[in-house]
């Protein structure tokens, strides 16, 4: 019995300490007082911006001689490339070579697991790595964590932009709206081409997903036709409406039969969310008419003449 | 007796292994958190045309509407309901702030007991989420259910008097809805301060908003997720006052009795386990709330054992 008390005290005390160091570290985070890697971070931000500046000179002089040092190039690299649109990254490709940094963070990858290898994945897909890159990640692109295998399969079009089709083609798992919304921030980055057409024509729903998700960011409305073939023959009811709220959010119009005829297959839930989408968008009450039936429609125009009343509207004066 | 000692032991094994598997969970929860908010930074439109309209009831300083107002997700509002009548100083406050004009209602035949007076948005681009509902003021469910009637989203976040919006809140929740393989009808956050957000369909299909609506949503269509979206900035010394009654009530008894009938390691494993669940607290408190406060984590604690014998009521604070 003494034994079990003892034994019981002891875990007790150490989770307790283990705790209060956690709740530590939290603070700090918590009160934004930065670490000596996040001064470091901050150094190498610099240097990055001055070489992606003067077109890749200096690049060859970054230089991160111990672990703590490439881990804080590696997130300086990753920020420059958050917050700058179309960057050449190749430029960095000297500062990358120089330091192993692609080599460091498929280690540390292999070591870590759950966000934190989510996070080395996403942080390798901003570091301008070799092609053969892409063959050693692409087995994280089946991890049971979701957020691995999104952050692989970023990371392995990253490393390889011509294949990042085929990559995508071959995940095996379907992709949820937030993974497309983070692919899409591989290619406003400049990463990875915008050939929306080959992605709307294909058969795989990931890509069917993402072709659409490029056509709402980018405001495509040329994909009209695409949209409507979509609609008319996919036999995914998911995409038949990501399709539907796509023309809606182009603006588009939505009164052909085809569309009719599916939009008529959606529960009454759905058709309400619809119609709702669609008074939010701007369609008139004739327009919402022709898609819905008559009560539904009578339900757009209470709507209509609730939300879409004509604002005069100031500029801004706070 | 030493079956007793068998069983005080036991209990207090359980109590260290239920805050050790909370601890993990909760740590889990905010290490994605952190590895997910800069990603959605980046997105710039709604996830899966998840729409979320926060109804607030209570609310009515321009400070605290400038916290809701602060989410950059794309397809967010905030509805703000006041009774112009009860609050008149207020309700002009935020009037002549935010620039709001009347606008057309409609009578609402979904929700009955909305019964809006008038309907005010804002004339200035920058404030066009802002949406501020005039109706007499009877229970704060009333007003929520007013809000839900002017809500032009579907998904309904209620919002109390003490709540405020934890950063990426609405992110957080339209990741977690848009997700989810199924269709939600409800999401709930089981951090310390809890919080749902509902289905608007399902808010009228269940007649409007009550302290039973919870308990009526299948718990099968319930998302829950360990991150919190809202922290309450309530009485601290009420809170105190409560949290300190409420472990000296639970200790000083225990303590007692083991001191009387078992010997000091005991005692000391009951101290051990005591300290752990603070420091426990302290850390969940620190990682998940930017208030930080353990004691309302500790009586989130207390709350939580009672839902064991009693299905939890939905309340706005």
């Amino acid at each position: 019995m003494n034994t079990a008390a003892l034994i019981l005290t002891a875990l007790a005390a150490t989770f307790a300490i283990a705790c209060l160091a956690a709740a530590a570290v939290a603070k700090r985070r918590k009160d934004n007082i930065p670490s000596s890697r996040e001064r470091l971070r901050e150094a190498y931000l610099h240097r990055i911006i001055r070489a992606l500046d003067s077109g890749g000179r200096g690049a060859g002089k970054i230089e991160a001689d111990t672990p703590r040092r490439r881990m804080a190039l590696a997130e300086a690299m990753h920020l420059a490339m958050r917050h700058t649109y179309g960057s050449d990254t190749s430029v960095l490709q000297e500062a990358v070579d120089r330091n192993s940094l692609d080599r460091f963070l498929l280690r540390r990858i292999r070591l870590s697991r759950g966000s934190r290898r989510a996070y080395l994945l996403t942080l390798i897909s901003s570091v301008p790595s070799h092609r053969d890159m892409a063959s050693l990640l692409v087995r994280y692109t089946r991890s049971r964590n979701r957020d691995v295998r999104v952050s692989a399969l970023m990371a392995v079009m990253a490393a390889n932009p011509s294949m990042a089709v085929r990559a995508l083609a071959a995940y095996p798992y379907p992709l949820a709206p937030f993974d497309t919304a983070r692919i899409i921030g591989l290619l406003r980055r400049g990463l990875l081409p915008i050939a929306f057409e080959p992605l709307l024509t294909n058969a795989n729903r990931n890509l069917r997903m993402l072709g659409m998700a490029i056509v709402r960011n980018f405001g495509i409305e040329s994909a009209d036709k695409s949209l409507g073939n979509i609609i008319a023959s996919d036999p995914d009811p998911q995409t038949v409406r990501e399709a539907v709220y796509t023309l809606a959010s182009l603006g588009r119009p939505l009164g052909r039969a085809k569309i009719r005829e599916r939009v008529a297959d959606f529960t009454p839930r759905e058709r309400k969310e619809l119609c709702r989408f669609l008074t939010l968008a701007g369609y008139s009450t004739r327009a919402i008419r022709a898609l819905l039936s008559e009560e539904e429609s009578r339900y757009a125009e209470e709507l209509i003449n609730s939300h879409k009343r004509d604002l005069v509207c100031k500029q801004h004066s706070t | 007796m030493q079956t007793a000692q068998y069983v005080i032991l036991s209990i207090l094994a359980v109590a260290l292994a239920a805050a050790a598997v909370r601890v993990v969970r909760i740590s889990r929860a905010m290490r994605r958190r952190r590895f997910l908010a800069p990603e959605t930074a980046g997105c710039c439109e709604s996830l899966g045309f998840v729409g979320i309209s926060a109804v607030c009831s209570g609310v009515n300083s321009i400070e605290h509407i400038e916290n809701l107002l602060g989410s950059e997700y794309d397809r967010y509002e905030l509805i703000v309901v006041l009774d112009a009548e009860r609050r008149p100083d207020d309700f002009r406050n935020i009037m002549t702030h935010y620039g709001m004009i009347r606008v057309n209602t409609a009578e609402s035949d979904e929700l009955p007991s909305a019964r809006i007076r008038a309907l005010y948005r804002s004339r200035r681009r920058n404030y066009r989420r802002l949406v501020l509902v005039d109706r007499a003021y009877a229970t704060p469910y009333e007003d929520l259910d007013a809000g839900a009637a002017a809500a032009s989203y579907d998904y309904i976040l209620p919002i109390g008097p003490s709540d405020y919006l934890v950063p990426d809140a609405v992110e957080t929740a339209a990741i977690a809805i848009s997700d989810s393989p199924r269709h939600v009808e409800a999401l709930r956050s089981a951090a310390d301060a809890p919080c749902a957000i509902f289905h608007r369909e399902t808010v009228i299909a269940l007649d409007g908003f009550s302290p039973r609506i919870m308990r009526r949503i299948p718990s099968r269509s319930v998302t829950r997720i360990r991150t919190p979206l809202v922290f309450r900035i309530g009485n601290l010394r009420r809170t105190r006052i409560k949290a300190w009654s409420a472990i000296f009530l639970l200790l000083a008894p225990l303590f007692t009795i083991e001191a009387l009938l078992f010997d000091e390691t005991i005692v000391a494993a009951t101290a051990a386990t005591a300290a752990a669940l603070f420091a426990a607290a302290r850390y969940t408190a620190t990682a998940t709330s930017p208030d930080g406060c353990s004691l309302k984590t500790i009586l989130c604690y207390f709350s939580r054992m009672k839902e064991f014998f009693r299905p939890q009521k939905f309340t706005i604070s």
